[in-house]
């Protein structure tokens, strides 16, 4: 495991992003895949392939090369960074937690919407199911701790807020976050080469969708 | 064809799973108990990796249209012999609701089921949403096809009676025997104190029932942190041991989000894996440290066992043609 720093922010997830670009530019025979996370990146490898001290000294020597590269790479990558927006329904039946957490902030439900889809973010990781995006930018005003009782099932596309995070659950799953709101967009779809929708790194920006005509 | 008359408790199709996409939170899925499925394939010259069946502590009825040639394994089912080819005349229902030993059965069939891939693995994973038996698990009026196989039923040779030698799954281990998991020191195992750490080695926990393939729960006394202490979510593995606030450790399995956020105080070897998923609620654990070249010499071993089967094989298959 590969750790960059010590607390998650954008310019961590920046160095994981650019070092996990290189390694997959240039693998090495042996190592199986790799997981980039807010301010790690973790490589399987196969120790029949890569093993003893001569596999342990040949994977160190890997990274500390893409680690190199990485860092004359990484500010070029970083200037041009994906954008993908995420239109939102807020509250109501698509975010059945807003009137909670507007009052569990002391704030209208006008303000929770302004502030989340004001932000913009950073994936920092992508995890607990298929295609689920940890977003770093949450605003210090919307931090709150996790519900303190999981839903046994949050519907695919739910927009929500958690621990100082901001995420969309891509499939119906059991989950702790407070919905605020729902987004059509496909998260995670078998139809895409790539099937996740967002990739560590990639900025997120979420709309409220407007109203539709009568 | 093969008809499913009763669905057991939990049984899915799975192979070695979909390595590749973990950086996509695509957990890697596949046999809670790789080693056994691979040990049936090769029994039966499939390819490792052909996808079979895993049940979970109360297997399913079969019925089969043809001939069909089968290997059990893992959990030892009444009735029914372990760790050799068994030819299954048409129409012949295999009863595999009762077993014992472990926690899963493996049944692998000649020619491998024929099922649709998703992300290149036929593997189920839960509440993913994908379609047909990606998706789900296995219900009653469900028909399964097998792909063709390099075994003919009809020859002489095919349910021969050799048997593979037991000792090559130690994982069958008869109820409330104590499981002995080798294991190396954790990522975050500094985190704990030189005290916890030795004592978590010298603690027998038991298995929880609220164990399945994300993960096997264990009870016992707790492993606490000496203060409370946060770490940023990174990439676990099979076998990762986890430690949640509550101090009651979770051994990863096959189905584990690929991503954690609870200190890993340990981490199961390799060979270990079938050991941990047989492992039966009410079971007996304990963790027995190792150093990383034990670990890859244990490795070497079991894959050079599985070598010589798969030569084994292929000479007892040439000598009968």
């Amino acid at each position: 495991m590969v750790e960059l720093a010590a607390s998650a922010d954008v310019a961590a997830v920046r160095r994981i992003q650019a070092l996990h670009a290189r390694m997959r530019t240039a693998p090495l025979d042996g190592v199986l895949e790799c997981i980039p996370a807010f301010v790690t990146l973790t490589v399987y490898f196969d120790p029949l392939r890569l093993a003893g001290d001569e596999g342990r000294v040949r994977i160190e020597e890997w990274i500390a090369a893409c680690l190199a590269q990485a860092s004359e790479v990484a500010p070029a990558e970083a200037a041009s960074p994906r954008e993908v927006v995420l239109k939102v329904r807020y509250g109501g039946d698509a975010g059945p937690d807003l009137p909670a957490v507007a009052a569990a902030l002391g704030r209208s439900e006008e303000d929770v919407v302004a502030l989340h889809s004001g932000a913009a973010y950073v994936v920092g990781a992508v995890g607990f199911s298929p295609g689920f995006p940890y977003l770093l930018g949450l605003p210090t005003e919307l931090h709150l701790p996790r519900r303190s009782t999981p839903r046994p099932r949050v519907p695919a596309g739910s927009v929500a807020i958690a621990a100082g995070q901001a995420g969309v659950y891509p499939q119906a799953t059991p989950g702790g976050w407070h919905l605020i709101g729902r987004t059509q967009a496909e998260l995670f779809s078998l139809e895409r080469d790539s099937p996740a929708l967002l990739a560590v790194g990639d900025r997120v920006r979420f709309v409220r969708e407007t109203e539709r005509a009568p | 064809m093969i008809e499913v008359l009763a669905a057991g408790a939990f049984t899915s199709v799975q192979d070695l799973g979909r390595p590749g996409w973990a950086a996509q939170g695509v957990p890697p899925g596949g046999a809670a108990d790789p080693f056994a499925l691979r040990v049936l394939n090769t029994l039966l010259g499939n390819a490792e990796s052909a996808p079979g069946l895993e049940c979970t502590l109360r297997g399913p009825v079969l019925r089969v249209a043809e001939d069909t040639v089968i290997a059990l394994g893992g959990a030892a089912v009444v009735g029914w012999p372990s760790l050799r080819r068994v030819v299954v005349a048409a129409g012949q229902v295999i009863d595999l609701s009762t077993f014992s030993g472990g926690a899963r059965v493996y049944v692998a069939f000649a020619g491998g089921l024929k099922v649709p891939r998703v992300l290149g693995s036929a593997a189920m994973l839960p509440r993913s949403g994908w379609p047909g038996l990606a998706g789900r698990i296995l219900q009653v009026g469900d028909s399964l096809e097998c792909g063709s196989a390099s075994i003919d039923p009809r020859r002489g040779w095919a349910g021969r009676a050799w048997s593979v030698a037991p000792t090559l799954l130690p994982a069958n281990l008869p109820e409330g025997a104590l499981r002995s998991l080798r294991a190396l020191d954790g990522p975050q195992a500094e985190w704990f104190s030189a005290g916890c750490g030795e004592a978590f080695f010298a603690t027998e926990f038991c298995v929880s029932a609220r164990s399945d393939r994300m993960g096997v729960r264990l009870e016992g006394s707790a492993v606490r942190l000496p203060a409370p202490r946060e770490l940023i979510s990174e990439g676990v593995a099979f076998g990762s041991v986890q430690v949640p606030p509550d101090g009651q450790p979770i051994v990863l399995l096959a189905d584990r989000p690929t991503l954690g956020g609870y200190p890993k105080i340990a981490q199961v070897i390799t060979t270990d894996r079938g050991i941990v998923a047989q492992a039966r609620p009410g079971d007996r654990v304990r963790f027995v440290r190792v150093t990383l070249a034990e670990a890859h010499a244990a490795l070497r071993r079991q894959e050079a066992a599985l070598v010589q089967l798969r030569h084994g094989v292929a000479l007892a298959t040439k000598g009968s043609g």
